[in-house]
């Protein structure tokens, strides 16, 4: 039952990413603290190997946590729930009784999405080329 | 040090003639006073060891703006932590978000809407945002909310205007974006930016 | 891999006062934030490097330092003293680092760390009387080093210096005045 939990948070990055007005998902950690933890100073691409979607089982109820980062031009509360029916969507048969925590932790503007951490793969909040 | 004094200013101790030593001297310096300042100058020995010291505390002081310069140089030091904390967020209280499903918890961060009203202000020409805060119980559904801010203004532009402009962008935003009812936006210059002192200056 | 190429406001905020950075920063707003680790991280490690006599160390005392602030900048209330606060923040990292590595090493019973290393800055000084400096200072016993580089460097008091590194206030007084007598006679041919 909890073998397929890293595909299942695969589909929902998947799906989550392709919502429209989603600039791109912040890992579930703080990067400033993961680098303090790491200890040492060159401690780079801090999301390496860290999924961006927060996925959990607990005591049977699945619980889904996204912190994303929306584009301005999209109003905020509707592009929560949209991220919201987008995971539910994701879910699938599993969406009865899960419990799905979405959080808007940025509004970029289309012109000034930040390149940030650029390791391809680990995400971070880098928006999806091309789109305005 | 005098020309004709070949021992060390550190050999400076109370067994020499004038009876003041070297760490006297130097408590003098950091605390500025010293009931024996009337002694200190006048006296050649004590006088050059204040210049030694003083010569050595400069000394230490370009040594640490030539550090600070060539570290400056090459920050690629910096930026490993820089590209991390771009990621960085700054979550503040969670405002919640109505959901059509009784399971869901959503919501917007503090941070997240207080950097939007602040990239709103520093669109309008004149205006940089300084401090920006929520007043309400905004982890409330439908809080009653005021905004409140403080701007730098560019001198030459007119003020009411400007505070006109920024209030309403600000208004809009957090009403296209929150679902907070806002009770208002209470705006502080409280600097001309390029006046001559930049002095404080209120509306 | 692709860098980030600055947002165009941060060319304006280059421009703000500390009180208006700190003010932003505190919001949030990690531009702003980048701009005071800018105005002061190359001031932060040269005092690190000093008193830990190792750059990777300054670079982890540099680090820990600003996520602290970034952390903690909140709690600043006049923000127009942000960067002696940043030194002192730095100063007690730095001190935690050497300390920490030291006791570590004392576990694991490996030879002393030598905290007297010549760093690769100081080689690029050379044939001034800051080469001299550093060299002095380099050759100094640790405890001794800290406390001149806190006193002179840092600013600190010898109350703050001795909370600091968790010694008497005479103790650093007599540690100064050991640093003070060295740095003097090795200084002679510089004044």
């Amino acid at each position: 039952m909890t073998t397929d939990l890293p595909d299942l948070a695969r589909a929902i990055e998947a799906q989550v990413m392709a919502t429209e007005g989603v600039a791109g998902l912040y890992p579930p950690h703080s990067a400033l603290r993961t680098i303090l933890e790491a200890g040492r100073a060159r401690t780079v691409a801090a999301t390496d190997g860290e999924g961006l979607v927060g996925l959990r089982e607990e005591a049977g109820t699945l619980v889904v946590h996204i912190r994303f980062a929306g584009l301005s031009e999209y109003p905020g509360p509707a592009l929560v729930r949209r991220v919201a029916t987008a995971v539910r969507h994701a879910l699938g048969d599993r969406a009865e009784g899960a419990e799905v925590r979405v959080q808007l932790c940025a509004f970029m503007a289309g012109a000034d999405l930040p390149d940030v951490a650029g390791t391809p793969g680990a995400g971070g909040v880098a928006g999806p080329p091309g789109q305005d | 040090m005098s020309e004709d004094d070949t021992r060390g200013v550190g050999d400076h101790s109370p067994a020499d003639d004038c009876g003041h030593s070297i760490d006297e001297l130097a408590d003098y310096l950091a605390t500025g006073s010293s009931p024996y300042e009337g002694h200190y100058r006048q006296c050649p020995q004590c006088q050059s060891g204040l210049a030694s010291l003083r010569s050595l505390g400069d000394l230490t002081r370009s040594l640490a703006e030539d550090d600070a310069r060539i570290a400056a140089e090459s920050d690629g030091w910096l930026q490993d932590i820089l590209s991390n904390l771009r990621l960085e967020t700054r979550a503040g209280r969670s405002i919640p978000v109505a959901s059509d499903d009784p399971d869901d918890g959503l919501s917007e961060t503090e941070g997240a809407v207080v950097a939007l009203i602040r990239r709103t202000g520093d669109g309008i020409d004149g205006v940089t945002i300084g401090k920006c805060r929520l007043h309400g119980d905004i982890t409330e559904p439908g809080a009653q909310t005021r905004v409140e801010l403080s701007v730098t203004a560019l001198h030459g532009y007119r003020l009411p205007t400007l505070v006109d402009a920024l209030r309403s962008a600000v208004a809009e935003a957090l009403t296209t974006h929150t679902e907070l009812d806002l009770q208002g936006v209470d705006i502080t210059v409280t600097d001309l930016f390029g006046t001559d002192g930049a002095g404080e200056d209120q509306p | 891999m692709p860098r980030v190429t600055p947002p165009e406001r941060n060319i304006q905020l280059d421009a703000l006062p500390d009180v208006v950075l700190c003010e932003r920063a505190t919001d949030g707003d990690t531009a702003a934030f980048e701009v005071l680790a800018r105005r002061y991280g190359p001031m932060m490690r040269g005092y690190a490097v000093r008193l830990t006599g190792s750059t990777a160390d300054a670079d982890d005392a540099v680090q820990e330092t600003l996520i602290h602030a970034w952390d903690h900048l909140g709690e600043l209330r006049d923000g127009s003293v942000v960067k002696s606060w940043l030194m002192r923040i730095c100063g007690r990292r730095s001190i935690d680092i050497v300390r920490r590595r030291r006791e570590h090493a004392d576990a694991d019973s490996l030879a002393e760390v030598s905290d007297s290393s010549p760093t690769p800055e100081s080689a690029t000084i050379s044939g001034s009387g800051l080469d001299a400096l550093a060299r002095s200072l380099e050759a100094l016993p640790a405890e001794q080093r800290q406390c001149w580089v806190l006193k002179e460097m840092g600013g600190l008091s010898y109350d703050e210096i001795a909370e600091q590194l968790g010694l008497t206030s005479e103790s650093v007084r007599g540690r100064l005045a050991r640093a003070r007598a060295r740095l003097m006679r090795d200084m002679e041919g510089w004044r």
